[in-house]
């Protein structure tokens, strides 16, 4: 097999190229006004990001798709790994245990968590299919004995806690909470026992498809950092949507959801939490508060108005009403300076290279590059839309990066490696095991 | 079931709907950016710049208040006030919020914690507050690491003594972060204490309400030096956040309990006169004239404020000229607009000299220039020093104010009136000279009382004046003269000549409160006794019965009778200056009326007036007055006539017959009123110098002297300077130059 045959064999999508050159260009331009006052000198260290990325994506972008095939549940143990060892020796800065420090650099094992489940998920469904779509029963697999024994043990030590008087977490469960987990147990230890005698011992009574993408959202959950388990859960969704689910599951886990978020609203929230999810509701009410980043985020985004407020000009940026701008604020920043010609404009790029990069994956020949696509746009794609959503204001304020355009050398690398992948799969190499596995319920 | 299947690749429609999934929702980016920009772009517009513009205000500085000569009687001195910002004040509730998770509180723990640290700091010495105790030690170390790096002050953790693995948390509610907590500060650094202290800070709470949470209110005015000092130490480390002092002005009445009445007071604008006069350009926390000239004068003597847009950041911190003139334009800063002064006719010795003779006693003297109707003098007592009515002083001093009985916040020369007494007697005079039924050689039969049918009223000579003609009865002051010469007028004519001199409305004089007494006539009784009987003239004939006076129109009217009928209206206000020292409006004497008398009769009763104070007269007392030899003696001396006529107005009405009753007989409330009016040089009067002393007993003998004394200053000491220089000069008396040498000579030596 000749790669530069391979190569030469396909068209190279040099559109798709130029595209992902522009937009960190218009990021590091943005940069320089954003963070004029603060870091002046903060868009050259971009730029050296920018060209490190570049060549981590030359690495990633050659490397051999097989090899990328074969590699994919190693380098997902691993970032899980890492993930586990955030927690416990992880560095924490403003509360949140994120990093780990490697002396020259801190690393963000979260970000590599996106790529590995971008990966482990392609390799999972590309060898796995359900004709007529998956149902929730066979991702999620809820008569599995592994889970089954989890809960009961987790139920017994959080109850002789109380019994002692520590109860997890400072909160008491009442008694109708103990009766209910109780009754759900039993319940799933019946079907469990059942679906043993059934299925007889397997590796399936272990683990469940959708185990894949919970054991990384867990402990990204716990460091905590709500916005990157968001993305992982985002992306892995995307991509099994993608590959199919039947409308009957899909309307089970909307009305599911809509019971957790109420029963979740009503019981598990704290009363901090709450209100941070309030003062999202209703920024202006409290201006100096916990909205004060919205409200802020808003008026430099409206009084941009619709040419802007011309570069380095924007008062709001300049003047450091706004916060973060380096980082999660930089679309207002851009939107203040060049008002919603320069938004529109810049969304607009990135829904084409949106449109470019899920073609790389229609063009591709096997079901493992196709998911390598989809996931990688489904990455940017959800990054974009609650980044701009959150500083619009219509989503909460949950810390979240711009793709390509906020500052940061972890998550600009991790958008560009995502970017690698379909360039890779642009290159039109095989992949082994093409064909996949036909699953069912029965 | 798991089979081997072949299908390789994803269909191409699957791809298509995700694309088109993901530009939904892109579209739906773009139409909160046409929203947030495109239609409310505006709003966001105007409040980015209300994000960084901060107009600071520039205080305009008021107009002087001068004297004739151009000495300032009231002027502006600078002050140190100290404002508070709430909205830039820590909140305790949003400093407690960042320890809920760390120590583990719920929202009603929380409430109670800030309910405590609010009470710790209502006691003298306030106590640390428990806020959570047996945190496990993972937690303390938490804890501990994370207020290092929110830099949280206030809070300690100490171990539990038991377990040493435990800890317990406590909040200092001076130090951590709260608005009770700086404000505390605040008033300890100032050196307010309790009920002071709790007064301002709801005075403040009162004007922050609403959208003054984000300006700067007044919460204490007027901090000594060494207070500010300290009070801007404790700023700049930070540990007043929302505290500020600011320059301002504070009125300063040069001579304190000086011209009281005359000059006025300020004091600060209420909140609804503020919603009221907002356009006019008055803003929280100022001041405006309550009384006086400051008062009438108040659009002259304000100026206008001006303003400075200066570009803050986030933190509130004023960024450089370049970004002002570069965001905001040249238009951004407009000086203040320094407010006129008024020049006033008084004259500062004369005025003083009328309060020097009033100590301990209640009244008011008017001193008039004949000619044109200016105030030379205007007091009135008991006075009261303005400076302390803006210090701490003012509740005890406003306190005692409005217990007196002497009423020391009335300006007695118009807004009191009285009973004029005898001194009316030469209304009555001018009346029957007018109406011919009185002249020259008219002589009337005084047997000690007048009697009209069987009604007998007494002349205060008991045995009689016997056969007397008008100028005697006027220097003798003979009751029964005018009860006759009264009842032969009637009722109407005597009030038409009292209305033609100004009586019976407000002169117009430019201060506030003027009253216009009474000056009754047929209707009058008919509307407030029912019937009207002509015996009630008789009283009115000689000021006793139901007319009353101001003694600012007493002076008008006795000077349109010696100047030849023309009635002026009494002015305060000479000169409006500009700040510059131009004169921008010049004020003429303003004459209301000529009367047509006949300059003869007016002659006649100036010159009648001329032998009250001669041998014979009611108040011959003053040329030989043991206790003021030097006044005495120039009256004697000087060859100058003090013209006047006296008055002693009853108070109580004991009988229908006048018996004025010796002073030290009757209680104070019950002694009568003394009058004078005074004006000099009789023959061709300058000055007319009225005295009204309440419960003074004799006209003659307490209020002359004090008419006397302050004519005397203007012969000897305005007359013939400033703007009086062109008096023709009075020949010098060698007796009189003598004394004054050995006087000076004498004021030397003691220096």
């Amino acid at each position: 097999m000749n790669i530069s045959n391979d190569i030469t064999a396909r068209r190279f999508p040099f559109g798709l190229l130029a595209l992902a050159a522009v937009i960190p260009l218009l990021g590091v331009l943005n940069l320089a006004s954003a963070a004029k006052v603060t870091r002046p000198s903060l868009w050259a260290t971009q730029s050296v990001w920018l060209g490190l990325a570049f060549g981590v994506a030359l690495v990633v972008i050659f490397f051999p798709t097989r090899l990328l095939h074969r590699f994919a549940y190693p380098v997902y143990m691993t970032v899980n790994a890492l993930l586990i060892m955030v927690i416990f020796f992880g560095l924490k800065i403003k509360g949140a245990q994120r990093w780990l420090d490697l002396g020259f650099f801190h690393l963000q094992p979260s970000e590599l968590a996106k790529v590995s489940i971008i990966l482990v998920t392609a390799r999972y469904f590309a060898a796995y299919q359900a004709p007529g779509g998956y149902t929730l029963r066979m991702l999620f697999r809820p008569f599995n004995p592994s889970r089954i024994l989890l809960g009961w043990g987790f139920v017994i030590f959080a109850l002789s806690a109380q019994i002692q008087g520590l109860p997890l977490k400072g909160q008491e469960v009442p008694v109708w909470g103990w009766g209910a987990l109780f009754l759900g147990l039993v319940v799933l230890s019946v079907g469990g026992v059942m679906q043993l005698a059934k299925e007889g011992l397997h590796h399936r009574q272990l683990v469940a498809p959708i185990d894949i993408v919970l054991i990384p959202f867990v402990l990204v959950v716990v460091e905590p950092d709500l916005g990157t388990s968001l993305v992982v859960l985002a992306i892995a969704g995307t991509m099994i949507l993608f590959c199919g689910i039947r409308w009957q599951s899909m309307m089970i886990a909307a009305a599911l959801g809509f019971v957790t978020v109420v029963f979740g609203w009503n019981v598990l929230l704290k009363d901090y939490q709450k209100q941070r999810v309030e003062t999202f509701l209703n920024p202006e009410a409290d201006m100096h508060g916990a909205g004060y980043h919205s409200m802020q985020s808003m008026i430099a985004i409206g009084s941009g108005e619709k040419v802007g407020k011309g570069f380095m000009e924007g008062t709001q940026t300049q003047l450091s009403f706004l916060p973060e701008n380096h980082t999660d604020f930089v679309f207002s920043v851009w939107a203040e300076e060049w008002g919603f010609i320069g938004g529109t404009f810049l969304i607009g790029i990135f829904a084409l290279l949106l449109l470019l990069m899920v073609q790389v994956g229609q063009n591709s020949k096997d079901r493992f590059s196709a998911l390598l696509c989809v996931g990688a746009a489904a990455m940017i794609f959800w990054h974009v839309l609650i980044n701009i959503g959150m500083v619009t204001g219509l989503l909460p304020v949950v810390g979240m990066t711009l793709p390509l355009v906020s500052y940061g050398g972890s998550s600009l690398i991790t958008q560009v490696v995502a970017l690698g992948l379909v360039f890779n799969v642009s290159l039109g190499r095989r992949v082994p095991n093409a064909s996949p596995v036909r699953v069912s319920e029965r | 079931m798991v089979v081997n299947g072949q299908d390789d690749v994803f269909p191409r429609f699957r791809f298509w709907a995700l694309i088109g999934f993901a530009w939904l929702l892109l579209s739906v980016l773009v139409g909160r950016l046409f929203f947030l920009q495109v239609l409310e772009g505006e709003k966001y517009q105007n409040r980015s710049r209300s994000n960084f513009i901060q107009e600071r205000r520039i205080p305009h500085t008021r107009g002087l208040i001068l004297d004739q000569t151009g000495a300032p009687l009231v002027d502006n001195r600078p002050a140190k006030d100290v404002y508070v910002t709430l909205g830039l004040m820590p909140d305790s509730e949003r400093s407690l919020r960042r320890l809920i998770a760390p120590l583990g509180l719920t929202h009603r723990q929380l409430r109670t914690i800030d309910k405590a640290l609010l009470n710790e700091l209502k006691e003298a010495n306030p106590q640390w507050v428990l806020a959570q105790k047996d945190l496990s030690g993972h937690r303390c170390e938490n804890l501990e690491s994370y207020l290092d790096e929110i830099k949280l002050p206030g809070v300690r953790i100490d171990r539990e003594l038991a377990d040493a693995k435990t800890c317990r948390v406590h909040l200092n509610p001076l130090t951590f972060p709260s608005r009770a907590g700086v404000l505390r500060r605040a008033t300890d650094v100032i050196g307010l204490s309790g009920a002071d202290a709790e007064k301002a800070i709801q005075r403040m709470w009162r004007k922050s309400r609403g959208l003054g949470k984000f300006k700067p209110v007044p919460f204490v005015m007027d901090i000594s030096y060494d207070v500010y000092a300290r009070l801007e130490a404790a700023i700049s480390i930070g540990s007043l956040p929302g505290v500020s002092a600011f320059d301002g002005q504070r009125r300063r009445y040069i001579e304190g309990d000086f011209a009281t009445h005359v000059l006025g007071f300020m004091n600060e604008l209420s909140p609804k006169e503020l919603e009221r006069r907002k356009d006019a350009g008055y803003r929280m926390g100022d001041r405006i004239g309550r009384r006086g000239i400051e008062r009438v004068y108040e659009e002259t003597l304000r100026g206008e404020d001006g303003r400075e847009e200066v570009v803050v950041d986030a933190k509130g911190r004023r960024l450089g000229l370049a970004w002002a003139e570069d965001l905001l334009g040249p238009e951004r800063y407009q000086a203040a607009k320094p407010g006129d002064s008024v020049v006033l006719s008084i004259d500062r010795q004369m005025q003083q000299m009328a309060e020097n003779q009033f100590l301990g006693r209640a009244g008011s003297v008017v001193a008039l220039e004949v000619d044109t109707g200016f105030v030379l003098a205007l007091a009135s007592f008991p006075d009261y020093d303005p400076n302390l009515l803006n210090s701490k002083e003012r509740s005890r001093l406003v306190r005692s104010l409005n217990t007196n009985k002497d009423k020391p916040w009335i300006n007695k020369a118009l807004q009191e009136h009285y009973a004029p007494g005898s001194t009316f007697k030469a209304i009555t005079a001018v009346s029957g000279l007018v109406n011919e039924l009185t002249g020259d050689r008219n002589a009337r039969y005084c047997p000690g009382f007048y009697q009209l049918g069987r009604s007998k009223w007494r002349c205060f000579h008991r045995g009689g004046h016997g056969h007397i003609a008008l100028g005697e009865a006027m220097q003798k002051s003979c009751d029964t003269y005018f009860y006759s010469l009264g009842h032969e007028l009637g009722i109407e004519r005597l009030a038409a000549t009292s209305r033609l001199l100004g009586f019976g409305k407000p002169t117009g004089i430019d201060l506030d409160g003027e009253i216009p007494g009474i000056v009754p006539d047929k209707a009058w009784y008919k509307k407030h006794f029912g019937r009207y009987s002509p015996g009630y003239v008789v009283n009115n004939a000689i000021g006793q019965g139901d007319v009353t006076v101001t003694p600012l129109q007493l002076a008008s009217a006795y000077a349109a009778l010696i100047n030849g009928g023309k009635v002026f209206r009494p002015q305060l206000v000479r000169e409006v200056i500009g700040h510059d020292g131009r004169i921008l409006e010049q004020n003429e004497p303003d004459l209301v009326a000529q009367l047509d008398f006949i300059e003869e009769e007016l002659a006649l009763v100036r010159r009648s007036m001329a032998h009250v104070t001669h041998k014979g007269g009611t108040a011959n007392g003053l040329l030989y007055r043991k206790d003021l030899p030097d006044l005495s003696l120039w009256l004697r001396e000087s060859g100058l006539t003090l013209g006047g006529k006296t008055g002693t107005a009853q108070v109580v009405r004991l009988s229908k017959a006048i018996a004025h009753l010796d002073p030290e007989e009757v209680a104070y409330e019950q002694r009568d009123h003394a009058w004078f009016v005074g004006f000099i040089p009789a023959e061709n009067p300058e000055v007319i110098v009225v005295t009204m002393t309440e419960h003074g007993g004799f006209g003659g003998a307490t209020s002359a002297p004090v008419s006397a004394q302050v004519a005397h200053v203007w012969m000897d000491e305005i007359r013939g300077t400033g703007r009086f220089a062109n008096y023709p000069a009075l020949p010098r008396v060698k007796k009189l130059d003598d004394l004054k040498k050995a006087r000076e000579e004498q004021d030397e030596h003691l220096q």
